[in-house]
């Protein structure tokens, strides 16, 4: 599905190079539910914005689906932090505005419904953002990245700005959805339950410059509890290799 | 109930135009009150505002007195509200004629100039090359006041219409081009991004993110352009014009008819409020969106 080869990334600020990364390999196959974690300053968005083709790497290879990627694509959608859905049009024009881009908007109008629908908006199709919870918009904004029916999913760290409980719940959102749809999704995310929770694997980056430290297979039946002890016990491990497990360890885990 | 008051101080009268504009009114007022007993929304309304207006006609009320009943001011300089209203209504086929030719002027003036300053704010904040060229223009020449070109226009251009005209025209395009222009660089990049992900190319960008995102400056820019616009206009007839309601002020100034000055701008002050009062209706319309719209 999305195959990363010798990505590297150099930012100017202010006029001093800034090396995000310089050699990232990753791949991920079709399906699949992909966690990046790690401290901030590892490049985690920056993957995610060069997999969106929103900004171009400095060497390598992408390939989305055997393709190089050199724009952005409908087939890749995004799910921004902060929602960032359009806040001059409503919620049906909103979750309408990929269909209307692509010019099929009139022969899907019965699609835009069922989205709404689908994440429980029904009502609120006349409201604007500013007027809903952080979690209706981003149920919103979900629907909008959805409908135009994505490949892949890059989602940066969007439940980061919710409360704990609509985390929970938006989180069991985006996992039935993703069955149902089949998406790849890659996810950049600061949390380890978040990540222990919705993920196949878990990419472990750290920072300056950002590399790839360990890729952790998260083998748990799906659904998953979050307080069985299988679950707890893969997120210490995991809190672990992030150092924040109690004492400094460098060695390798096998989780 | 409050027009009692003012109704009550019309007792000497040399000519009964005020005393018909306050029937009028009492009549108008009470035709609201009359309505207001099934509707409470309006009774609300009127009870709010029935203060402003008791105080307004009592204001009224003693500078009646002041002006025509005892005539305290120099009579030549502050005419009896008879008299003001007397000009209304007897010159009022010549004033609407005024009142015309200067909405078309600024009619003329003001679409002229908002519109490419529209485009011109539009092509500064999209286009890398137009921002390059355009910006020192526009930090150049907008702040200067548009009057001082008249010199210049005046040489340039045939009629004293056309010269009006661009006048305005230049007053209305300088706040309309920069506040469109700071309204898209001021646009969160993530918006753009958003669109881009969705599939919207360079052009829809521009159509349906840019400008919608850009709204609220741009009628900044639009309400600047035309608080602007009105004070060129009376400036601007004051160039040659034969017509307009800025020039029928001054012709009237330099008769001594003082009478119709105050006529002419009674008449300027409710044509501007008519015109504002749309445009606020206008913008309120667009941008529902907003969260706390500025209020005005």
């Amino acid at each position: 599905m999305v195959k990363i080869e010798h990505l590297s990334k150099t930012f100017i600020q202010n006029g001093i190079e800034v090396k995000v990364f310089g050699n990232i390999n990753l791949e991920v196959k079709k399906g699949e539910f992909v966690s990046l974690i790690g401290a901030s300053g590892c490049g985690k968005s920056t993957l995610l914005r060069l997999i969106a083709g929103l900004i171009q790497p400095d060497s390598g290879t992408m390939l989305a689906n055997g393709e190089p990627i050199t724009a952005p694509s409908p087939t890749r959608g995004f799910a921004f932090q902060e929602h960032a859905l359009f806040p001059w049009l409503n919620i049906y024009s909103n979750i309408a505005f990929g269909l209307k881009m692509l010019g099929t908007f009139k022969n899907n109008k019965s699609l835009v419904n069922e989205w709404i629908e689908r994440v429980g908006l029904k009502g609120f199709e006349k409201s604007f953002s500013h007027q809903l919870s952080g979690g209706m918009c981003q149920r919103a904004a979900l629907a909008r990245s959805f409908i135009v029916r994505p490949d892949l999913l890059l989602l940066d760290e969007p439940l980061g700005a919710l409360d704990a409980f609509t985390r929970m719940n938006m989180q069991d959102e985006i996992l039935r959805i993703q069955e149902q749809e089949k998406t790849t999704m890659i996810m950049v995310t600061h949390d380890v339950d978040e990540a222990v929770y919705m993920s196949d694997r878990v990419v472990v980056m750290s920072p300056r410059p950002g590399r790839i430290r360990k890729i952790i297979n998260i083998e748990l039946p799906r659904p998953r509890s979050r307080i069985s002890g299988l679950f707890t016990e893969r997120r210490n491990k995991l809190l672990d290799i992030l150092h924040f497990g109690g004492e400094e360890k460098e060695e390798e885990y096998k989780i | 109930m409050q027009h009692f008051i003012p109704n009550a101080s019309e007792q000497t009268k040399s000519l009964p135009y005020f005393s018909y504009f306050l029937i009028a009114i009492f009549a108008v007022y009470a035709f609201f009150i009359a309505l207001s007993v099934k509707n409470k929304k309006l009774s609300e309304k009127l009870k709010y505002s029935s203060l402003f207006y008791a105080v307004l006609f009592l204001i009224l009320a003693v500078l009646n007195l002041i002006i025509a009943k005892f005539a305290l001011l120099p009579v030549l300089y502050f005419p009896s509200f008879d008299k003001i209203l007397g000009v209304i209504v007897k010159e009022h086929l010549f004033l609407l004629k005024c009142v015309g030719y200067s909405a078309r002027l600024l009619a003329y003036g003001f679409f002229g100039g908002a519109i490419l300053g529209f485009i011109t704010g539009v092509s500064i904040g999209f286009s890398k090359t137009m921002s390059y060229w355009l910006s020192p223009v526009i930090h150049l020449v907008g702040p200067m006041p548009s009057t001082a070109w008249i010199p210049i226009l005046l040489v340039i251009f045939p009629t004293v219409v056309s010269t009006s005209a661009v006048l305005i025209g230049i007053a209305v395009w300088f706040p309309v081009a920069l506040m469109t222009a700071s309204g898209i660089a001021n646009i969160s990049q993530t918006y753009f991004d958003a669109g881009k992900i969705l599939g919207a190319g360079r052009f829809k960008s521009i159509l349906f993110i840019g400008i919608p995102a850009a709204a609220p400056h741009i009628f900044l820019g639009v309400f600047n352009g035309t608080c602007m616009s009105f004070i060129t206009l009376v400036v601007a007839e004051l160039i040659g014009a034969k017509y307009g309601i800025g020039w029928y002020i001054n012709w009237q100034k330099d008769m001594l008819a003082y009478a119709n000055v105050y006529a002419g701008l009674i008449i300027i002050a409710v044509c501007f409020y008519l015109l504002v009062t749309g445009l606020f209706k206008l913008r309120d319309r667009v941008l529902t969106w907003q969260k706390g719209t500025v209020k005005w």
